[in-house]
């Protein structure tokens, strides 16, 4: 008994405590970065017409939904200043848009996901309602790239000093694996629960409404429903891929098919994006012979 | 030509204390505990999960890792209202309708549109007046504010649901209608359109009436 318990917490310790270089979170970083980059340009077209002193959704209107002065609704922990100064929502977007791009590039060290974090949340605190589907995965990569930011991929040249291995990158890592897995998992059960994933209506429904990159035509709702039923089993599939060792190699191109799916049914390339990113945790891609050290590093841990 | 790095070079193993893993452990355990618990509210709750939601608050909505109504489905369901559109009229349109917010159009903003005004419906579904009011009135006040001209007042707003592409013409209905009452003080209110098996909304614009100075 007890020598399973020393086999389960090294199990556990090599999981989580074993140091990996710094490079291992460079490509992370960089897709955030990018990512981040892109989310606070949108904002900065529209975030004044949405949230501005006169937006769509005014203070007032923005504390009512929040459930300001209703027991139990945890409002009084919505800590945005945009409730109280509305009007510096360009300025907010403005800094985070710097600090992304300073995450990208690997500047600031943890200071740079550490500041676009909280422009993004400052965003999410004033209007948690307008939250879309990239964000909440977007926002906790940069929360995480915080703890350890890691060193961008690039550094690694014959003749340069690399970073030495670090405990803190790894735990990053896997911090970031387990809530992509935590991700898909809901993402698959919440589709289960509704009747449409089952009878593979809901594919179609999504193409009728033109969101995605697919359009077709009535005698082709064979293949929105084989769609619908694939985007189920990829997302079965993706989870065990991810816990399963042996099948880890397989994950990557079904993650790949599914990334196309959400393209195809859903057009938001965002989301997309995000999801690629937080991949890269699982399955780290190895552009150039370059980086054929940290490939073999990545093997070797 | 420079040496290659060998890989001993940069795997420089570092170690933590015991104690120290068990406190990254279990601070590891509580952190997903806690966000499975936040994500699996927008299934259903239990009241024992919502007692420590409550108390998980200042760590997860402080830190950003609340997510109630988390935007994870694709689709809701085969019913749900998705083509959703605020339209007004303005005291110069000759009784015109024009479309201010539309779920249908194909934009980046569709999807945060489309989050703005479901709530609405769920305000609307359940008569909560007070939900809607506090919506619309942001609505027409950002209207106001962009229109080039300061006679161009909202006379009335709705909201309404489009039938779906896979619905026949006739599967639209308005979900709320109301006129606007304005007041001397610049203030206004919302009377909603009276319905002949509804007497609560006209209570309610009485009782609007009642309390302007």
């Amino acid at each position: 008994m007890m020598a399973d318990w020393k086999e389960d917490t090294n199990w556990w310790n090599a999981i989580w405590f074993t140091p990996k270089p710094p490079e291992s979170l460079g490509k992370v970083r960089i897709a955030c970065g990018l990512i981040a980059t892109s989310h606070f340009l949108a904002w900065l077209v529209f975030g004044s017409e949405w949230l501005g002193p006169s937006g769509w959704l005014n203070v007032e209107a923005g504390r009512f939904l929040i459930g300001e002065g209703v027991d139990g609704t945890g409002s009084i922990y919505r800590w945005s200043i945009l409730y109280w100064f509305p009007q510096a929502l360009s300025m907010v977007v403005g800094v985070g848009l710097f600090a992304s791009i300073a995450t990208a590039a690997g500047l600031g060290a943890r200071g740079s996901p550490l500041l676009a974090w909280f422009c993004m949340s400052t965003v999410h605190h004033r209007a948690p309602l307008l939250t879309t589907i990239h964000e909440p995965i977007l926002v906790a990569m940069l929360a995480y790239l915080t703890i350890d930011p890691g060193r961008l991929t690039g550094t690694i040249r014959p003749g340069l000093a690399s970073g030495q291995s670090r405990i803190s990158v790894n735990i990053v890592l896997q911090l970031i694996r387990c809530h992509f897995w935590i991700w898909i998992a809901f993402s698959l059960s919440s589709m289960l629960a509704i009747p449409i994933w089952w009878n593979g209506e809901a594919g179609w429904l999504l193409i009728q409404e033109k969101r995605g990159w697919l359009h077709l035509t009535e005698g082709w709702q064979w293949f929105a429903q084989l769609l619908t039923h694939g985007v189920i089993a990829m997302q079965a599939a993706l989870l065990f891929c991810m816990i399963q060792p042996s099948c880890n190699w397989m994950g990557r191109w079904i993650l790949y098919l599914f990334l196309f799916s959400v393209l195809l049914l859903l057009g938001d390339w965002m989301y997309a994006s995000v999801l690629f990113a937080a991949s890269l945790a699982v399955w780290p891609v190895h552009l150039s012979h370059r980086n054929s050290l940290s490939k073999s590093q990545n093997a070797s841990n | 030509m420079s040496k290659p790095i060998r890989p001993q070079q940069i795997a420089i193993p570092t170690q933590i204390g015991i104690r120290s893993r068990w406190i990254v452990s279990c601070l590891v355990l509580i952190h997903f505990g806690a966000i499975g618990l936040s994500y699996a509210t927008n299934w259903r709750r239990s009241a024992i999960q919502d007692r420590v939601l409550v108390w998980l608050q200042p760590y997860l909505i402080s830190a950003n890792w609340y997510q109630e109504m988390l935007p994870i489905e694709w689709i809701s369901d085969v019913n749900a209202p998705r083509a959703l559109q605020v339209s007004i009229q303005t005291n110069d349109a000759n009784g015109e309708w024009s479309s201010v917010l539309d779920t249908s159009q194909n934009t980046f903003l569709r999807e945060r549109t489309e989050r703005l005004l479901y709530p609405l419906v769920d305000f609307a579904a359940s008569e909560d007046t007070q939900g809607l009011t506090n919506i619309l009135k942001s609505f027409v006040l950002h209207l106001e504010s962009k229109s080039t001209s300061s006679a161009t007042k909202i006379t009335r707003i709705r909201l309404e649901r489009n039938a779906k592409p896979n619905e026949e013409k006739g599967a639209e209905s308005v979900l709320y209608e109301a006129s606007l009452a304005r007041f001397p003080n610049g203030e206004f209110g919302f009377v909603p359109k009276i319905e002949s098996h509804r007497s609560v909304h006209a209570l309610d614009a009485l009782d609007v009436a009642r309390r302007a100075p």
